[in-house]
């Protein structure tokens, strides 16, 4: 019989009461590791596809709209911009590398973007089969994209017009699969790449007809001419950080071309939705100090009626120390029961969230790995478990033992 | 060495002389009523030889051992180890099954390798068949046995009963005496009976008649 048995046998001997605590100190720890998982994987992954990328350029407009659109292929397209303005700020010195983007169509949800095999590179992304275009109409596809519809080298498909799956074809115009990407859990899993050609001739043309139904191709009346053709984003990357200082607002002040910093929009972005997970962790939080109430009520509340037994030990041989071990005991193992749970149930629930993500948005979120930030939260509850449990064990370090085994 | 030594034991709450006793000795394996009203002073009696209250005065040792000398951890691991005590209200662990009583008896008394073995003392008692029910499923008369039972376990020099048969009818306060006198004779180990029921006197071949408020 030792202390353990001895306060398992007393949870056990209240097992509602102890199951209560367990349970609530387990959906607070749980809601802050679903919070912890998620948002630190999401804010990785956004944080992923925007490496490489100092700067984009895009139409004048919001500038969270024009990352969210150009890097994270997440919103619509701020509008088009001459390629050859441009161009014309990718060959500056300060300039290292240059992607430019052409977006307007897309295969079952899955955008088609025009550009060079630059833009793989990027995200070093490799193939795993096939080859990158040499011609228009040459397509490669993302991973999750070939995974998703199935499509293989030589295959062929057309393109809806718009940036969502529509029943608008570009039917006389067919796309043929010439390579596949491998995973490179990026953005580009969910991409299909091609050449800006391609797009530039499926919307030769037909602009007139889709004038009015689609806002997000604004092409010039002249098609034909090189100098005239439009992008919809270019991406940069700077040859030294110091471009970061001039370029951006030169770039603002002086060109009808806006230029937006991944970084920047993206840590507004966070902020923004920082708050909202922020509020949540606070709520969490409280939870968790709630339980912890819990455990402190519960311990404190059987220490009357628990008093002739801890008299009784003393009489038995047992110390002091030995009845304030066993009351720190139970917190502990109460605290520990809601912990363990608690972090079963997170990661549980964040992979369920992540097979949900992962089929309806392409972001990949796993409640199979361990944060570092877990272990602390683990070691504060356990801290919960101990503070809670700290007064009813002094209570039972100063029980009266005469005068309780006298009480009638 | 007798089992217990008192001389000129004197114990006071606030100005209130609670109790006075000059001198006592038991020797091993005697058996000692102490009889009296309530507010005589034998309650704190049991309470000092137990090492629950430290005395205001005098000099008490047990089983060769000044009480006075120890600290308050090293005083409850000494009444672990030597005493058994049963209580007018026994006071199991009502969360832990008889066996589990008894093997907490036995773990925090400390006697390696003494002590009866947790199965064989219920057997002694008659009581094997409840050794997995919890406390609250007991009759009286077994959970009396349990008490009995878990005082013994341990093998202690000295056992101190407080009013063992106060709340009990006729019968069942003499099956409840014998039973207490005849396993602390079986164990070997002394015995105190503190009580005011009168019903008891002249059983003990020794007996103490404390008086009231001295």
């Amino acid at each position: 019989m030792t202390w353990l048995r001895f306060a398992l046998a007393n949870l056990r001997h209240n097992a509602l009461g102890s199951a209560v605590n367990v349970i609530l100190l387990a959906l607070g720890t749980a809601s802050i590791v679903l919070l912890l998982l998620a948002s630190e994987q999401f804010s990785r992954t956004l944080a992923r596809d925007a490496q490489n990328i100092d700067l984009v350029l895009g139409a004048k407009g919001s500038p969270v709209q024009l990352i969210l659109s150009s890097v994270y292929h997440a919103d619509i397209p701020t509008g088009n911009i001459p390629l050859e303005s441009a161009m014309r700020w990718a060959e500056d010195p300060r300039i290292a590398a240059a992607v430019p983007l052409s977006l307007g169509d897309s295969y079952q949800g899955f955008r088609i973007v025009g550009t060079r095999p630059q833009y793989a590179e990027l995200y070093a992304a490799q193939l795993s089969a096939g080859r990158y275009w040499d011609a228009p109409m040459q397509a490669v596809l993302g991973a999750s994209v070939a995974r998703a519809t199935g499509l293989a080298l030589n295959d062929t498909f057309s393109g809806a017009h718009g940036l969502v799956a529509s029943t608008d074809v570009h039917e006389h115009q067919k796309y043929t699969v010439v390579g596949v990407l491998d995973d490179s859990a990026s953005v580009l899993d969910r991409l299909i790449l091609t050449s800006l050609e391609s797009v530039w001739a499926l919307h030769d043309g037909e602009h007139d007809e889709h004038e009015e139904a689609d806002h997000q191709h604004r092409h010039d009346d002249d098609h034909g001419n090189e100098s005239s053709r439009e992008i919809t984003a270019m991406l940069l990357r700077y040859a030294s950080p110091m471009a970061a200082i001039s370029l951006p607002r030169q770039i603002n002040s002086t060109s009808m071309i806006q230029a937006a910093s991944p970084a920047f929009e993206l840590s507004r972005l966070l902020q923004l939705v920082g708050l909202g997970v922020d509020g949540l962790r606070a709520f969490a939080a409280i939870l968790i100090v709630t339980a912890g109430f819990g455990i402190f009520a519960a311990l404190y509340g059987a220490l009357k009626s628990r008093s002739a037994d801890l008299a009784t030990l003393r009489c038995l041989g047992a110390t002091r120390g030995d009845l304030m071990f066993a009351l720190l005991l139970e917190g502990l193992i109460l605290s520990i029961l809601g912990a363990v749970v608690g972090f079963a149930l997170g990661h549980l629930a964040t992979t369920a969230l992540g097979l949900w993500l992962e089929a309806t948005r392409g972001v990949s979120v796993t409640g199979l790995i361990w944060l570092p930030q877990e272990s602390v939260l683990f070691l504060g509850i356990v801290i919960v478990g101990i503070v809670a449990s700290a007064l009813p064990a002094w209570q039972a370090y100063r029980v009266d033992v005469i005068r309780t085994l006298q009480a009638p | 060495m007798n089992l217990l030594n008192i001389e000129h034991l004197q114990h006071r709450y606030a100005q209130d002389v609670a109790l006075k006793l000059d001198h006592l000795t038991l020797s091993a394996g005697e058996q000692l009523l102490v009889l009296g009203p309530s507010g005589c002073g034998k309650s704190t009696l049991l309470h000092v030889i137990a090492g629950l209250l430290r005395p205001s005065s005098g000099r008490i040792s047990v089983c060769g051992q000044d009480l006075s000398q120890l600290s308050a951890s090293a005083m409850d691991r000494f009444r672990g180890h030597h005493l058994g005590i049963i209580f007018q209200r026994l006071h199991l662990i009502p969360a832990l099954t008889v066996a589990q009583n008894l093997a907490l008896a036995q773990r925090l008394s400390r006697s390696s390798g003494g002590g009866h073995d947790v199965q064989d003392m219920l057997a002694r008692l008659g009581i094997e068949s409840c050794a997995n029910a919890l406390p609250g499923t007991l009759s009286q008369g077994q959970a009396q046995r349990v008490a009995v039972a878990r005082a013994l376990v341990h093998s202690p020099r000295l056992l101190l009963a407080d009013e063992p048969t106060s709340s009990l009818d006729d019968d069942n306060a003499q099956r409840s005496m014998t039973l207490i006198r005849e396993h602390a004779q079986k164990t070997g180990a002394g015995l105190i009976v503190v009580t005011h029921d009168q019903r008891l006197r002249g059983q003990f071949t020794r007996e103490l008649v404390m008086e009231g408020s001295p």
